[in-house]
């Protein structure tokens, strides 16, 4: 599963990476008399969209845009959510206050708060990151805290606090390190909901603006043509269904191996 | 006599990343019709793997390598679950260290003695459900058909382990397997229980096997005690020519170790060493590197098990012991 | 007294509040820790008995100051360790530390040995890189560990090896009293004595104090010179480990002691208490053992005894113990 899942993933990034390679056509050059080009083509090995842009071309730059939004909002919502969830499970009086926020947040439904930010700030590649964050750290929040609250109590915690420890050193020393392993299993099921999440806002309209080759984007403009030309919405379907399973693959597996129960098998 | 539960040769294996270990090896023993054995050892020597085997419990990694467990003259290993579900909770059941992890948290205490009785007899729900109330009258839980109403966490430890006794005992079993019944439990609980486990064989005629890591339970009450170190027997013996003179050095090393609550001594006289892990066992004796007595020879072969009468042990050295 | 004591703690309370149910308005209070007086002298060892529940190990979290008591007092070498506070706390923590049940669990998994033993010492600010790796070996082979050990994570050492490592880091700060709580209550039997024997050597060399909490009585009547038997968040006798087992007073006292299995064939007459330890959240009136005591009599039900002094640092808290008369007994007359 993790093997599967990295290898899946690795592909996704590799395309990425080597989008000129793969081909030199620009994803934003239209040709009126190469439109609806079914795939095989000779100029166009994916197909062409209404206007003649390249599909491969737009899916190896679009797969760019996502991973780059994927990745962003890892890193904001795993900061944020990290330090929302340790403050909130370490500091008793703390714990009311944030995490009745984070509820209050996530009681909205993930897509419909992505959409409401996004809307408010503007359509841009920042914004999706800001709101993707916005959803997913208070649930990356949950996961760090729950661990917390399952360290704080650890006889190795009680230990350093006997020997003169403060907060600062048994968060850094103790509770931060042993909150990685949930951690990078959750950060890694966001960067899935990412890569999906950013495919739906761009669709609707409020994700990076067109020509931004993105996959949402790509689905958005074939979908009047659905029946004439499948291969438009198909490729970015594909695209974004092989990413998604690659992350949650990996996030499985991740979650076997790195479950502390698994190593004490071991032992 | 002849033997309720005749175990032969039985080993029990599991499989690791480091490759198939022995958890029991070899093992042989008798429990007679009303016989109360003890089973000691520490963690690692396969007395719990013993138990289990014996219930037809063992579940993959581990298996049954070899070996034979016959109860009342029927052969146990290999048997089908569907007939092996007959005789458990029949004809012998078990009591397991932590009632909580064997009790069902959503349903009443009553309802899954009831329940247990209805596998076995065919019997209406009202006479099953009367019948739990009075055996949960017989391991003393005062009124009964009151808690029989009441759900296991609303229970204190000593009063759920009564409870699952209760279970165990609803169909008359012939053997009672107790696997460390009180060590979950506090010294003054421990002892109502062990007194209950008593009065229950001497009513109802079954034999009692202990599995538990205190010489203190054994010493005691059983007949008889076997001692496992590491998967294998190290000696066996009734219980108090073993307290009066161990013969093998596991044994000798195990008593002396242990605090006596009323001869206090400078120094315990600890066996040195670690118990050694069963996928990383030291050549010829497994507890040579720990023994005293050690000899060369002791390295090279693993003593076989040698009986004088009424008594067996594996050590090299049993003879020089004996005399000694 | 020549020695002046060590530690001293008088009245010490610790009450927990608890919500029944999550709609409850009102709050029970369990009182965990109730007025309880303990003394230990330099270099002695204080043996805490009590069954699950009776807030022994509530008093060790208070000693260590890992939780605040609700009332009494507590005094460390004559200075008010409850007045301390901040970087006075933190340099008085250093004579205090605290061995645990679980060697396991005590041990952060991500830390290697040499990591685990120094830490006190780099809380402290003690030394550097160079002369703590000295200080851990020096510690290691104290609790006879061997240096190559110390590059080891928890999971790679034995039950008997952790509880060493677990005593190694207590040792680093040089303390002068070390809080056991079931520190060898874990361990294989064969092990047990092996870090029981470590914890008397340690004693010998280092002169330590040991506040010794554990519900095995075998154990504490060979490394305790005193005992303090704890019932339902009370103390319900003191006295020196020899007087205590020889002639129990207290009737809680006398049937904890016949429970412990004896290591001798057939066992001896026991007294077998009814019912359990209630529960903490309604305590009963009165004696709070009279429930379970088969001498309690009307005053038992209504009047709290309180702690009769018999001499030589003995007493119990009963209605029924006077100085100097023998202790009441439990077992049965047959010709009554």
């Amino acid at each position: 599963m993790l093997v599967i899942g990295g290898l899946l993933l690795l592909c996704v990034i590799a395309m990425a990476l080597a989008a000129e390679l793969i081909t030199p056509i620009s994803p934003t050059r239209m040709s009126m008399r190469t439109r609806f080009s079914p795939p095989g083509s000779p100029l166009h090995p994916l197909g062409s969209d209404a206007i003649g842009r390249d599909v491969l071309s737009r899916l190896v730059h679009g797969a760019r845009v996502s991973l780059r939004i994927g990745t962003f909002v890892v890193l904001a919502a795993g900061v944020a959510g990290t330090a929302i969830g340790a403050l909130a499970g370490y500091f008793r009086a703390l714990d009311g206050p944030l995490m009745r926020t984070m509820d209050a947040l996530m009681a909205f439904p993930a897509i419909l708060l992505a959409i409401a930010i996004a809307a408010a700030l503007g359509p841009s590649e920042v914004n999706v990151v800001i709101a993707l964050s916005a959803v997913y750290a208070p649930r990356t929040a949950r996961v760090v805290r729950a661990q917390v609250l399952v360290l704080r109590d650890a006889e190795y915690v009680q230990a350093a606090r006997v020997a003169g420890a403060g907060d600062a050193f048994i968060l850094r020393r103790h509770i931060l390190p042993n909150c990685t392993a949930p951690l990078i299993v959750q950060l890694t099921f966001v960067f899935a909901y990412a890569v999906l999440a950013e495919a739906v806002l761009s669709f609707l309209g409020v994700g990076p603006p067109p020509p931004t080759p993105t996959w949402g984007n790509m689905i958005a403009d074939g979908r009047n043509f659905i029946r004439e030309a499948p291969w438009i919405t198909m490729m970015p379907g594909i695209a974004i269904s092989i990413t998604v399973l690659g992350l949650n693959l990996l996030g499985d597996g991740l979650r076997d191996v790195l479950d502390p129960r698994m190593q004490v098998a071991q032992a | 006599m002849s033997a309720l539960l005749a175990v032969r040769d039985l080993t029990v294996t599991f499989e690791t990343t480091a490759g198939a270990v022995a958890a029991v090896d070899a093992l042989s023993f008798d429990i007679g019709p009303g016989e109360f054995l003890g089973i000691v050892g520490e963690s690692g020597s396969g007395k719990s793997v013993t138990a289990l085997a014996a219930m037809g419990l063992v579940v993959a990694p581990g298996r049954i390598a070899q070996g034979s467990i016959r109860l009342g003259g029927e052969e146990l290993v290999g048997l089908p679950e569907r007939s092996m579900r007959r005789i458990r909770g029949r004809r012998m059941a078990m009591v397991f260290q932590e009632p909580m992890a064997s009790l069902n948290p959503v349903m009443r205490i009553g309802d899954q003695i009831a329940e247990a009785i209805r596998w076995h007899e065919d019997v209406s729900a009202r006479a099953a459900a009367a019948r739990a109330v009075d055996l949960l009258g017989t391991v003393g839980i005062p009124a009964p058909a009151e808690r029989a109403r009441a759900y296991p966490q609303q229970m204190s430890g000593g009063m759920r382990q009564r409870a699952m006794i209760a279970m165990a005992i609803a169909c008359s079993p012939a053997l009672l397997i107790a696997d460390e019944p009180t060590t979950a439990l506090d010294v003054t609980v421990q002892a109502q229980i062990m007194d209950l486990l008593r009065s229950l064989r001497e009513r109802f005629g079954m034999a009692l096997l202990l599995i538990t890591h205190d010489l203190g339970l054994v010493a005691e009450q059983a007949d008889r005690v076997l001692v496992m170190y590491a998967g294998r027997m190290v000696e066996e013996a009734p219980t108090a020519s073993l307290f009066a003179r161990p013969l093998h050095p596991y044994s000798a090393g195990l008593l002396d170790s242990i605090p006596d609550i009323e001869i206090r001594r400078p120094v315990l006289p600890a066996i040195e060493g670690v118990v050694p892990s069963l996928s990383a066992l030291p050549p010829g004796c497994r507890f040579g590197p720990r023994c005293r007595f050690a000899e060369p020879a002791c390295t090279t072969a693993d003593p076989p098990l040698r009986r004088f009468g009424v008594r067996a042990t594996a050590c090299r050295r049993d003879l020089d012991l004996a005399r000694a | 007294m020549s020695d002046a004591p060590l530690l001293v703690a008088r009245g010490l309370t610790r009450h927990f509040t608890v919500r029944r149910h999550p709609f409850a308005r009102a709050s029970g209070v369990v009182r965990a820790v109730d007025n309880v007086d303990l003394t230990i002298a330099p270099g002695e060892t204080l043996g805490l008995v009590g069954e699950s529940g009776c807030g022994k190990s509530t008093v060790a979290r208070l000693i260590v100051r890992l939780i605040a008591p609700t009332g009494g007092t507590l005094l460390f070498d004559g200075e008010d360790l409850l007045a301390l506070s901040g970087q006075a706390l933190r340099r008085r923590r250093a004579d205090i530390q605290m061995v645990f049940q679980d060697p396991a669990g005590a041990l952060d998994p991500r830390h290697t040995a040499e990591e685990i033993v120094t830490e006190p010492l780099e809380i402290h600010a003690i030394g550097t890189r160079t002369t703590r790796r000295e200080r851990a070996e020096e510690l290691f082979a104290r609790v006879g560990l061997r240096p190559e050990h110390l590059r080891r994570y928890p999971h790679e050492f034995s039950g008997g090896q952790r509880q060493r490592l677990g005593i190694a880091r207590a040792l680093a700060l040089k303390p002068r009293l070390i809080v056991c709580d079931e520190a060898v209550s874990a361990l294989d039997v064969s092990v047990q004595a092996q870090v029981v024997n470590l914890f008397k050597q340690l004693q010998r060399e280092l002169g330590l104090a040991y506040l010794f909490i554990a519900h095995d009585l075998s154990v504490v009547r060979h490394l305790s010179d005193r005992v303090a038997v704890m019932y339902l968040g009370e103390v319900v006798e003191t006295a020196s480990a020899d007087a205590l087992f020889a002639s129990p007073h207290h009737p809680y006292t006398q049937s904890l002691l016949s429970a412990v299995p004896r290591h001798v064939p057939g066992g001896r007459p026991r007294i077998v208490l009814a019912g359990e330890v209630p529960n903490p959240l309604a305590p009963p009136p009165g004696c709070r053992f009279h429930t379970r005591c088969p001498l309690a009599f009307g005053r038992c039900r209504v009047e709290a005894p309180a702690s009769v002094d018999l001499g030589g640092g003995h007493s119990a808290a009963c209605h029924l113990v006077t100085k100097g008369a023998p202790a009441p007994s439990l077992r049965r007359t047959d010709h009554a």
